[in-house]
């Protein structure tokens, strides 16, 4: 599904965003990239959306060789990955169906499909009460999860989620997170990078340890103590 | 991309949300495009009007072909006919010596006493039209080679015939270069306002490249909404400049009635090249600037 081969990513002359990091995320795996600001695990993440290619080694998502992919395909391998950003990026003068809506639109989905997919998304995530509203109305939590729904709206293969609580309170994080994990158990592989020491306690899933650009640590079923301290990383939960 | 009604329809509210989302910079486009319309509007009829006169000088030009002296009647109707068969000939007229004597007795009587001379000194003659002006210096030497016709003595007015056509060159070079340069700052100007409203939008463009939407998706909306500019620009700068060109017709026509002036023709051209201007401007403005900022969103 999502596969890295020796892959390193330099911008400029400054040091490595991400150097020599190898990994594979099967299908239908839930996965946490966690470790300290600067890290690089934005970078990893942009890597599955094609959002920026490696300097050097090999990125294949859904078989696909992302430095071997002409520019015409990339929107058509973006239709296969949802993102979910921290700051949420719903457009402020749509509605949540029309934020929902609009990712089906801009992909020239037809009316019946919309109209079938929006209230099925937003059921998933718990805000068909919430359709009409327009996201300034809307409390951090209930933002994210309309995100949520405009990134599994069109049944994506894999759920790229760039700090999603990272706003939250724990409480509303922990809501995130289950919807996450709803999306995943009807087989979404999900990917979410993420320095919220609660939520990845709790989740008990893969987690992946990123210092300075490299993989410190890869540990399956595992808990933010538990990485940290066999990776001796100094995590950003750790300062609080 | 296959463009089905629903894809229409979402391009069209997509066209107009932004067009009234963006109210002052939709109004600056459209004033930018106004302006630079009318500058090339008003080039273009200062180049039509100036054609016309030149042309019209030009086709007051005629050949003066003088005949030998005791020619046949016979020979002077071949000669008439060979010169009527040339290419480019509109009319040939006969001026006799007898009537051209008394023509001049009558202009000159008063200043040159022409009993002095002891007969008629002229000569029998065709006034020869030709259709182009440019065509004059070849049909004279080929009327020169026509029988019974007094080669010597053919004249068509040789420096002034070339300050016409020099006139005529002039007009189109400068105007031509008016035109190009005036094209080349609208569609500058027109850019620039695309670009910023395309720069106000970047967050909801790169929204829809992580969505999975095509370029070509992405830009129809913006591509439409600057030929929008272009052509509500293009159709103000046209209302402005008929009113104003048919109020400084009729002034100069009852000032200067002489003065020959473009009137239905000059305005059809000026509509044709207004909206077409216009809609090139919004399309290739709107299209630069897109291609630029979805370039410098391409993976680094």
């Amino acid at each position: 599904m999502i596969e890295f081969y020796d892959v390193t990513v330099m911008f400029g002359g400054g040091p490595p965003a991400l150097e020599s990091v190898s990994l594979r995320v099967a299908a239908g795996e839930f996965a946490f990239v966690v470790g300290p600001t600067g890290a690089g695990k934005s970078t990893l993440l942009r890597l599955i959306y094609r959002d920026v290619l490696p300097t050097r080694g090999c990125v294949r998502v859904l078989g696909r060789d992302m430095a071997q992919m002409s520019p015409r395909e990339v929107p058509h391998l973006r239709r296969h990955i949802g993102v979910v950003f921290q700051d949420a990026s719903l457009l402020p003068r749509k509605t949540v169906w029309e934020n929902v809506a609009f990712a089906l639109q801009v992909i020239g989905a037809s009316r019946a499909t919309i109209l079938r997919e929006v209230p099925r998304a937003l059921s998933v995530v718990g805000l068909s009460d919430k359709a009409y509203a327009y996201p300034e109305t809307l409390s951090g939590g209930e933002q994210q999860r309309a995100c949520i729904a405009r990134a599994i709206v069109n049944h994506p293969s894999i759920v790229v989620a760039d700090e999603p609580t990272g706003n939250l309170d724990p409480a509303t994080s922990w809501d995130v997170m289950q919807v996450l994990r709803h999306v995943n158990a009807h087989g979404t592989t999900v990917v979410v990078a993420t320095h919220d020491r609660e939520v990845v306690d709790r989740m008990r899933k893969r987690v992946i340890v990123l210092d300075k650009g490299r993989v410190a640590r890869d540990a399956e079923d595992s808990d933010y103590e538990g990485v940290a301290a066999s990776s001796g990383v100094f995590l950003e939960g750790d300062l609080h | 991309m296959k463009v089905s009604p629903h894809h229409l329809e979402f391009f069209l509210r997509e066209t107009f949300i932004n067009i009234r989302r963006n109210g002052m910079m939709s109004v600056a486009a459209v004033s930018t495009v106004l302006i630079g319309l009318c500058l090339l509007g008003a080039m273009y009829l200062a180049t039509v009007n100036l054609n016309l006169w030149a042309g019209q000088l030009a086709q007051q030009v005629e050949i003066y072909v003088p005949l030998q002296d005791g020619l046949s009647a016979q020979d002077l109707q071949a000669a008439r006919q060979r010169i009527e068969q040339l290419p480019g000939v509109e009319s040939v007229q006969f001026v006799s010596r007898h009537q051209e004597w008394q023509e001049l007795q009558q202009q000159l009587g008063r200043q040159m006493d022409l009993a002095d001379f002891e007969s008629n000194p002229l000569s029998d003659s065709f006034d020869v039209r030709v259709a182009s002006p440019e065509q004059v210096p070849a049909t004279a030497a080929l009327i020169k080679q026509i029988h019974g016709v007094d080669k010597e003595h053919v004249d068509f007015g040789g420096p002034l015939m070339n300050k016409v056509l020099a006139l005529r060159r002039v007009v189109w070079l400068v105007g031509g270069a008016a035109v190009i340069l005036l094209g080349l700052a609208t569609l500058l100007i027109v850019g620039n306002t695309i670009r910023l409203t395309v720069l106000a939008r970047q967050r909801e463009i790169r929204l829809m490249q992580l969505l999975g939407a095509t370029d070509a998706f992405i830009c129809v909306p913006f591509v439409l909404e600057g030929v929008f500019h272009g052509v509500v620009g293009a159709a103000l700068a046209g209302a402005v400049l008929t009113a104003s060109y048919q109020a400084l017709v009729r002034w100069l026509s009852a000032s200067l009635p002489f003065l020959p002036l473009a009137h239905a023709e000059g305005l059809k051209g000026l509509w044709v090249l207004l909206l077409f201007a216009g809609v090139a401007f919004g399309l290739a403005g709107s299209v630069i600037s897109l291609r630029r900022f979805l370039a410098v969103c391409e993976p680094s």
